[in-house]
């Protein structure tokens, strides 16, 4: 599927997010085989050097490894799973809470609304 | 070069065969109708040899005879012109329209693509005159097929004598044709170099030819005067069908004949130095 | 044989057309197995540079090297042009071009070429007269491609070419690559294609005015290629 990206900001970084994100929905598990440099690239529609610097960022950060004359797999560390989780929700909650700052609200009345939201039935 | 020879002939083999078709037909034709022709014929020659004064050729022949045989005298400079014509347009099509992006870019020297072109020209200068000889000395022979053999028999004793000089001239007419169509080739690339009026393009061209043509008689009768160089070439004919050699000989001088091969050769490596090196698309 | 890794090198390239000015004074390099994007407004001298690089046109001065040779008959061999204008005969069919080709170019692969056909909607057995515009950049596009060339010069390949003509265009450009080749693709429709690109130079009147890493200069400058080529021409 062709993916969607920012031209903004460097694309090699949204394909790792991307990766990322794969991983935490669970779409890709530990253990897994990445697509190659070159199926991806074609199923992206992006240069493969830009999504081989992806690859290596992921290897990098230890999120894969790839094994000789085997591929690129997604590493099988659980806490690998838990800091990705925890870095992406981070972000978000700093989205957040910056925004619910700006539009005045305390400590106490965003985590109030918060719960409020969550109890909702209808989400 | 295979290749080259191939893709020239894909280009230019329909107007080739237009022109070759066309000579079979107007040529057939007009070979139906001497095949009418050849008894009055032969009674007009009776009648002319016996009263050259008071016989009127309109009597045994129509209107129409005569001017077929014009017909396909006119038609024979298309021996010459043909070749000349699409030997030319391949060279501009393949250097000055669109195509010459694709030329300009396939891994093949100059020399190999003018060579495929002049071979292709050589080619279709002997088929359409070939054609036109047999066809010619058809009718020839269907003429004195009423008459008496000893007529047949000068027919093909004058062919035969005249066959190595006819040769000799025949080669001369392809060297000549294909010198010719150097010749362009080179004034054609060097004019595009030279950024002027088209007009006085022509001009040049025009005094380009002169000299041209100034500079062949002028060696040739450089070296055509020198005897030295002359060379004896035995003439044939044929008796019995036996080929045996006669005391006329035909002269060739070496001199002139260097002279021109080696103009022809310097020209083709002048055009195509300067379509490989200076040349832009 | 070229020691480093440099596919294409070009030394104070300069070239003139009459009296103007076409190229002043280039000087780049292209590794094996990158996409550069040649970028500039119409006149800015792409069409020259890759004409001189394909050994269509001659330099006043400087040098271009492509694995260490002069452009001649020999890199002609390995040197796939892609020309924005017409090229073919006008008695050729699609299967004549490809024979043609075939017959030409050691390196032309008609297998993929005949893949290309079909991702391209293309009928072999058309004529070449009368293919639409858009029909006849990707055929273009699949002789240029089906080439395992070691150099790819693209001159435009999506002028004049429809939405979905210019995706198929991207995505066959993707899957030809291979570590082995470099192309350099020159286009003014920056946005569509500059998720293809590893380096990106920018023409501006025959001088360079940005060279550097795509991703580089996205992080650099937070922009767009398309929204810094804006910026680079914002004069012209």
């Amino acid at each position: 599927m062709p993916f969607d990206f920012n031209e903004r900001i460097p694309i090699y970084q949204q394909i790792v997010e991307e990766i990322k994100q794969q991983i935490v929905t669970e779409k890709l598990m530990g253990g897994d085989k990445m697509p190659s440099v070159r199926e991806l690239s074609q199923d992206m529609d992006v240069n493969p050097n830009t999504v081989q610097r992806a690859y290596q960022e992921l290897e990098r950060q230890n999120i894969t490894f790839s094994q000789r004359g085997m591929g690129t797999f997604v590493s099988n560390d659980v806490s690998i799973k838990q800091n990705i989780k925890s870095e992406m929700a981070e972000s978000i909650l700093l989205q957040f809470s910056q925004g619910m700052k700006s539009l005045g609200m305390g400590n106490e009345e965003i985590i109030k609304s918060v719960t409020d939201y969550l109890e909702r039935d209808d989400i | 070069m295979i290749n080259l020879l191939k893709y020239e002939l894909k280009s230019r083999k329909i107007p080739t065969l237009w022109v070759v078709a066309g000579i079979f037909i107007v040529n057939l034709l007009i070979a139906i109708r001497f095949m009418f022709l050849a008894p009055s014929l032969e009674r007009l020659a009776n009648e002319l040899v016996k009263n050259p004064l008071t016989t009127d050729p309109l009597n045994y022949i129509s209107n129409l005879d005569p001017f077929l045989l014009v017909v396909a005298l006119i038609s024979s400079p298309v021996i010459f012109v043909f070749p000349l014509f699409n030997g030319i347009s391949s060279f501009r099509t393949d250097y000055f329209r669109n195509p010459k992006y694709l030329v300009a870019s396939i891994p093949k020297s100059a020399n190999q693509i003018i060579g495929a072109k002049l071979l292709i020209t050589l080619f279709e200068a002997i088929l359409v005159s070939v054609s036109f000889f047999l066809w010619f000395t058809s009718y020839a022979y269907m003429l004195m097929r009423g008459a008496s053999r000893q007529y047949l028999y000068m027919f093909f004793n004058f062919l035969s004598k005249n066959i190595v000089p006819s040769l000799l001239g025949y080669t001369a007419f392809l060297f000549q044709l294909l010198l010719l169509i150097l010749i362009i080739y080179f004034i054609l690339v060097v004019f595009k170099f030279i950024r002027i009026h088209k007009a006085i393009k022509i001009v040049i061209a025009v005094i380009a030819f002169n000299l041209i043509g100034f500079i062949e008689s002028f060696f040739t009768d450089f070296f055509g005067q020198m005897s030295i160089l002359d060379v004896k070439v035995k003439t044939y004919e044929l008796v019995s069908f036996h080929f045996s050699s006669t005391p006329d000989a035909f002269i060739v001088n070496i001199g002139v004949v260097v002279f021109y091969i080696s103009f022809a050769i310097a020209l083709f490596y002048a055009t195509t130095y300067l379509i490989d090196n200076k040349m832009e698309v | 044989m070229d020691l480093t890794n440099s596919r294409l090198s070009v030394s104070n390239l300069t070239k003139y057309y009459g009296g103007k000015c076409a190229l002043k004074n280039l000087s780049f390099e292209l590794q094996q197995g990158r996409v550069l994007g040649l970028l500039g407004p119409n006149g800015s001298g792409k069409t020259t540079l890759l004409k001189l690089i394909a050994g269509l046109l001659r330099q006043k001065s400087g040098e271009i090297l492509i694995d260490g040779v002069k452009p001649s008959c020999g890199t002609k061999g390995c040197t796939a042009f892609l020309s924005d204008s017409e090229f073919l005969y006008s008695w050729m069919k699609i299967s004549d071009a490809k024979s043609y080709y075939a017959d030409f170019f050691t390196d032309f692969d008609s297998s993929k070429f005949n893949e290309l056909l079909s991702f391209m909607n293309l009928d072999e057995t058309a004529f070449v007269k009368s293919l639409s515009k858009g029909m006849k950049e990707k055929l273009s596009l699949s002789l240029s491609l089906s080439r395992n060339a070691r150099l790819y010069l693209l001159d435009e390949p999506l002028g004049g070419v429809d939405p979905v003509a210019r995706d198929k265009i991207v995505s066959a450009i993707i899957k030809n690559y291979t570590e082995n080749s470099s192309v350099i693709i020159s286009t003014h429709l920056v946005d569509y294609v500059e998720k293809l690109f590893d380096d990106v130079l920018y023409l501006r009147n025959g001088e360079i005015a940005l060279f550097g890493n795509a991703e580089d200069l996205r992080e650099e400058k937070g922009k767009s290629i398309d929204e810094i080529y804006r910026e680079v021409f914002i004069n012209d």
